[in-house]
């Protein structure tokens, strides 16, 4: 019967972790900085081009934790009123009932339920709230770096990329001269919390 | 948008399904020894053409998932009220229950989604107080016209009304509700073509009904959920008040073409207002 067990556990625990090379992180939660984060989409148009849209107004958070991906967390929520295609006509197009319904579904949102580690980033599988509709779908999330703001405060970044069918989520007027698949993609700075 | 799909989806096909079950609808009924075969005729003539356009546009999703999903939900309890108004014919008071009751349905199920968390603030309850008067205004005067015109010469007037609400709807940054418009004036086209043959056709008690709940829907959806300019909006609702004048006082003793394209003439007045401001509002051109 060894004595002191607890303390030669809480010494092996620090063997292992100097001898990994670096300590372990622990879970940091970063909050997102509207100004420096952007979400852009892509779809076909008659079945030609990919254009390219935004939208302008994004929040959100993230858990990063290196060390146990499942601990890891993200969601942001975006303004549909906030989408932009560079022309202001097709702008009224997508916020009216034909396309995003911006008065009665003001919010897209995700929520991540699971996480799990794949190489330098993470398979996030969450729900997407979008034109009122909930539905499972998976996200790939890159760390794109960490560093200082200009405050001195701690920040990191993210890219998340997503591929949806907009057909999924109600939005089914026009498909044929827009495109169904819609790639959409999120990058994050956000500050630690 | 592709032209020719914009002539067969909203002109065309509302039309023949409107035509064929004004037809058919009115021979059925006319074998079967129902009162008013026609005016029933008509009223699911119109509701039908209107389904077809909006149909043909996208199919609405069961359970509806949003406003526009509700719309075909709407016309087809319209299409039963038309029906048992012209094969039922109620007393004044239950009819004007009836409307009452259809007004505050087409606002529920419209700006229900709509309503705020601070609904009902006063501002609110105004509002909506003045739409239900409002469609119930609109709906005995076109009620009155109806008894007393024949749909041959009401017809250009409200077709020139229910053009003009199409063409401002595609203008408000609905493509959508433009077609669905478009699709109830088509058939209200054809329902007015088909009334020169067969005179027992007529708008009045069951037309009316769907026309009046459908646009009023359509109008409040536009402004609401899309870019249609309020006075846009009230100068449509009101035009067809203007036809009365083309019935009233001297113009009583016109003949009935000249009655019925000085209607169309004074209805497209405001219509057209209507369309300009649309016109204006609109932000620029895309395909």
């Amino acid at each position: 019967m060894p004595r002191f067990p607890i303390l030669r556990a809480l010494g092996l625990s620090i063997v292992c972790t100097f001898a990994a090379g670096r300590p372990l992180a622990a879970a940091e939660t970063y909050v997102a900085d509207p100004v420096h984060s952007s979400l852009v989409y892509r779809i076909k148009h008659m079945n030609a081009t990919y254009f390219w849209g935004r939208f302008n107004s994004i929040n959100g958070s993230f858990t990063l934790d290196e060390a146990n991906p499942a601990q890891c967390q993200f969601e942001f929520q975006v303004k549909a009123d906030s989408v932009d295609t560079g022309n202001a006509k097709r702008d009224a197009h997508l916020k009216s009932p034909d396309f995003f319904n911006v008065v009665q579904f003001p919010t897209i949102a995700f929520k991540s339920q699971s996480v799990t580690r794949s190489g330098d980033a993470y398979e996030v599988v969450g729900e997407l709230t979008l034109h009122g509709v909930t539905k499972p779908v998976t996200v790939k999330v890159v760390p794109t770096g960490k560093g200082k703001g200009p405050g001195g405060a701690p920040i990191a970044g993210i890219e998340a990329t997503l591929m949806i069918k907009r057909t999924d989520f109600g939005m089914s007027n026009m498909v044929g001269p827009l495109g169904d698949e819609v790639l959409v993609n999120v990058g994050i700075e956000a500050r630690r919390k | 948008m592709d032209p020719v799909n914009l002539v067969l989806f909203v002109v065309v096909v509302p039309a023949v399904v409107a035509a064929v079950t004004a037809a058919l609808g009115g021979w059925l009924a006319r074998r079967l020894g129902v009162a008013e075969a026609g005016r029933a005729a008509v009223a699911v003539a119109l509701g039908a053409g209107t389904l077809a356009a909006q149909f043909a546009s996208a199919l609405p999703h069961f359970p509806p998932i949003e406003v526009t999903d509700r719309i075909p939900w709407l016309v087809g309890l319209l299409m039963l009220l038309g029906l048992l108004e012209s094969t039922h014919p109620s007393p004044g008071w239950a009819r004007w229950k009836d409307r009452l009751l259809v007004a505050i349905l087409v606002l529920a199920l419209v700006l229900g989604p709509a309503l705020g968390p601070d609904w009902p603030s006063l501002r609110d309850l105004a509002v909506e107080c003045g739409l239900v008067l409002g469609i119930l205004v609109g709906w005995g005067s076109l009620e009155g016209l109806a008894a007393h015109r024949s749909t041959a010469v009401l017809g250009p007037a409200l077709l020139a009304v229910a053009g003009c609400t199409s063409a401002a709807l595609l203008l408000s940054g609905s493509v959508v509700l433009g077609r669905i418009s478009g699709g109830l004036t088509a058939a209200l086209g054809a329902v007015w073509v088909l009334s020169w043959w067969l005179p027992d056709q007529a708008l009045g008690r069951g037309g009316v009904s769907v026309l009046v709940a459908t646009v009023a829907a359509l109008l409040i959806e536009g402004r609401v959920y899309s870019f249609l300019p309020l006075e846009a909006a009230i100068a449509l609702a009101a035009a067809p008040l203007l036809a009365w004048l083309a019935f009233a006082g001297p113009a009583r003793r016109l003949a009935s073409w000249q009655s019925a394209l000085l209607a169309a003439v004074l209805c497209l007045v405001p219509a057209g207002v209507a369309v300009g401001l649309a016109l204006r509002a609109a932000p620029g051109e895309y395909e």
